[in-house]
């Protein structure tokens, strides 16, 4: 691949930053134990670019010991809560961003500013704005995402292949996919996973996505725009038809992501959509058939330009009260601020945030696939990949339960998407969405 | 004579004034026993429930300093909620499935161990395991049993029934019954047990009696052992019910609430908006409406039971 400089950009247009220069990162600071904890959603006894990361950072400063506790996969696990409010917990931690659960954190005082070492490290000059707003409450930066996350159409190469298909760039080249898929033998042409619903509703905001675009978003998030407009109408009406033609298996809601990602490494399943963040894991779970993983664009929905997509990956925050808060912002520059990690971390299939230079890296395939599609939409215009980044939790909720009413064939689209407008409207009311006027200044 | 009957009304005063010293030294003995566990009971039980009720009137994001009193806006709000009375339906169902199923299979199986003369303690046993068993376990047990490839479906194509297959999780109309049905095998074990012990203190000669009266074994069921049983059969369907309008793990680990909120119950929809959302006052106005839900229907059922022993 040719030298690609990566600048992965959240599509928000977001209005001016308020003034501030966060808080003084010298406070009173308790005492410690020699013990920096670290809490990490990663599988137990499952090493990643970025533990092996931890424990060379770890070797190099003997004064602190690093303490990683593995959370699994799930993201604000709810251990985490009584242990920050009992003034307890992780010196830092990895969890959602956005104006999810941590917004809850960062209300109460338990989340450090990062603010005056994302000045003093240059963190500025890496993060783009636009990114660094969603981790920002006035004005100050509480969370560093570890990656940029894209998502597209992960599909099976060989049997693409053998039914002689060529990767489509149209809806209706998509369509003739599918339906050559399912002449072909396969049940489920387009993997969802819906019994554990976020899956899928991936594939739903992408289709939102591609229909209302990055203005159209940004209106809905940021202005007067709402969920029920014809784009997101048009966009679920065609997601219920994916459902109605069997697009999704006959039992779409019976399907775990576990069950359904093994069938896609077996070739059982042909395409899902799903983001990086899989890539990891994938190249130890799919074992030989990891080189036959390739990723294509999802075709606009409605005939109009395909957009790049990107989210923050995971936050990382450092606890208000930690007495090692200057050693885990140290840690977090070494991390994500480095050559040398930032590296790491892309060969082991993440994409760090900020410019990122491939030419020298030696990346999974498929990982470069789906760089490789971002950059050539990126002039059309960057979209959000995750809904759930941009929206309080209850928005989220709404949308899994209107789209498993979609696979169980009870609820309507035009239902679905009054829903999401109708929680929507009640949490803009109480304050709970994502201030776009704040960002962090140095 | 008249001065031996004094002596004798003194002792008797002295003894009766030893007495009441005696009781209320073992009295406070019996209070300083008891003062460690009803000290851990107020601070564990009785003050957080407190608490609780407080929290209710509150909206909290769970860890802010400040919290804002508002009312009785989450229970407005509460009531007003659709999603609320889809869980409480759900509940109502999975309790009536549960304890149906506990109560009258339990009872029926433990009168007939109760019969058996051989490999009693091996059957109870049996029944017993998934009672021990960690939930986390049953469920995932049972999440591999009801998937579409799973050992329910392949039984059922082994038998013919090859029709009737589906992924019973994922399928709304199946993933509440099939849930309920696991709970029950995990917590059916316990039901035996107490029945069997109920059935083992029934006094002998009252089947010996019907015998005698000519009664066959339907009828020595119905007209000995279930109207002695009737107190333990309280005990019951009390744990019983408690327990599945408890239910959380089973759900949580297979369904989280899904699909579609069909397996949705007031623990799960109680977690949802304290842990996801950081709604804890919300949270915990749910938890108070389920606490006096079950308070109230356990009041009604041992009233339901006094009045019909009295």
């Amino acid at each position: 691949m040719a030298a690609t400089t990566l600048t992965a950009v959240a599509a928000l247009a977001l209005a001016g930053c308020t003034s501030g220069g966060g808080t003084d990162s010298g406070e009173d600071e308790p005492a410690g134990d020699g013990v920096l904890n670290l809490w990490y959603g990663y599988e137990p006894g499952q090493a990643d670019a970025i533990t092996e990361l931890i424990a060379q950072w770890d070797e190099a400063n003997p004064d602190v010991t690093v303490e990683i506790t593995a959370m699994g996969p799930e993201l604000n696990p709810p251990s985490l809560l009584p242990a920050l409010s009992a003034g307890e917990g992780p010196d830092m931690w990895a969890g959602t961003i956005g104006p999810g659960p941590s917004q809850a954190f960062i209300d109460a005082g338990l989340v450090r500013d990062l603010t005056p070492y994302y000045c003093d490290n240059g963190w500025n000059d890496v993060i783009p704005d636009e990114l660094a707003t969603i981790s920002t409450t006035d004005g100050k930066l509480f969370a560093i995402a570890n990656s940029i996350e894209s998502t597209g159409m992960f599909y099976r190469k060989s049997i693409f292949e053998q039914l002689g298909l060529e990767v489509p760039t149209t809806w209706d080249e998509f369509m003739d996919v599918v339906t050559t898929l399912v002449e072909n033998g396969y049940e489920t042409p387009i993997g969802t996973a819906g019994q554990d619903a976020w899956p899928v509703t991936h594939l739903l905001g992408a289709m939102w996505m591609s229909a209302v675009g990055p203005d159209g978003i940004e209106k809905t998030l940021f202005g007067d725009g709402t969920w029920t407009e014809d784009g997101f109408q048009q966009a679920t009406q065609m997601f219920a038809d994916l459902q109605g033609n069997g697009y999704f298996g006959t039992e779409p809601l019976a399907y775990t992501y576990q069950a359904m990602t093994a069938d896609f490494y077996n070739g059982v399943v042909p395409m899902t959509y799903t983001g990086g963040f899989v890539i990891p894991g994938a190249q130890e779970d799919a074992g030989e058939n990891f080189d036959d993983i390739g990723v294509f664009a999802l075709p606009s929905v409605v005939d109009g330009p395909i957009y790049a997509n990107a989210s923050p990956g995971e936050g990382w925050y450092v606890n208000a009260n930690s007495a090692y808060a200057d050693e885990a912002a140290d840690l977090l520059n070494f991390l994500f601020f480095t050559d040398e990690s930032r590296t790491k971390i892309l060969e082991g299939g993440l994409v760090p945030v900020g410019p990122v230079d491939v030419s020298e890296v030696e990346l999974p395939s498929v990982l470069e696939e789906l760089l490789s599609e971002q950059d050539k939409y990126r002039e059309n215009g960057t979209v959000p990949t995750f809904i759930e980044v941009l929206t309080p939790g209850a928005i989220f909720e709404v949308m899994q339960n209107g789209v498993q009413g979609i696979l169980a064939g009870s609820t309507s689209p035009d239902q679905l998407t009054q829903s999401i407008q109708t929680a929507w409207e009640t949490e803009k009311e109480a304050g709970n969405t994502l201030d776009a006027s704040a960002a962090p200044q140095c | 004579m008249a001065r031996t009957a004094t002596r004798a009304q003194a002792l008797t005063h002295q003894q009766r004034v030893r007495r009441r010293h005696l009781l209320r030294r073992r009295t406070l003995i019996a209070y300083a026993f008891l003062a460690p566990a009803l000290i851990l009971y107020v601070m564990f039980v009785v003050r957080p429930t407190f608490q609780l009720f407080g929290m209710s009137f509150y909206t909290w994001n769970g860890v802010s300093p400040t919290r804002d009193f508002v009312a009785l806006d989450n229970f407005t709000r509460l009531f007003a909620d659709p999603l609320f009375w889809k869980s409480l339906r759900n509940n109502l169902v999975f309790v009536v499935l549960l304890v149906a199923f506990n109560v009258t299979v339990g009872l029926i199986t433990a009168s007939a161990l109760a019969r058996a003369t051989r490999g009693r303690l091996l059957y109870q046993l049996v029944f017993f395991l998934p009672v021990v068993q960690a939930s986390i376990v049953t469920a995932l047990v049972w999440k591999w049993i009801y998937q579409p490839d799973g050992l329910l479906n392949r039984l059922m194509e082994d038998v013919g029934l090859g029709f009737l297959t589906r992924g019973w999780l994922g399928d709304p109309n199946t993933a509440l019954p099939a849930l309920a049905l696991a709970a029950a095998w995990s917590g059916f074990g316990l039901s035996v047990v107490i029945f069997l012990a109920g059935i083992q203190g029934i006094d002998h000669t009252l089947y010996d009696a019907a015998k005698v009266d000519g009664a066959n074994v339907r009828q020595m069921f119905f007209n000995v052992t279930a109207p002695q049983l009737r107190p333990v059969v309280t005990v019951v369907f009390l744990l019983e019910m408690i327990g599945a309008f408890q239910t959380f793990d089973i759900i949580w680990a297979t369904t989280r609430g899904g699909p579609v909120s069909a397996t949705e119950v007031l623990a799960t929809y109680m977690f949802k908006r304290s842990f996801t959302e950081a709604q804890f006052g919300y949270g915990a106005a749910v938890a108070v409406t389920l606490m006096i839900i079950v308070l109230t229907a356990a009041l009604i059922s041992l009233v339901i039971r006094e009045r019909n022993e009295d």
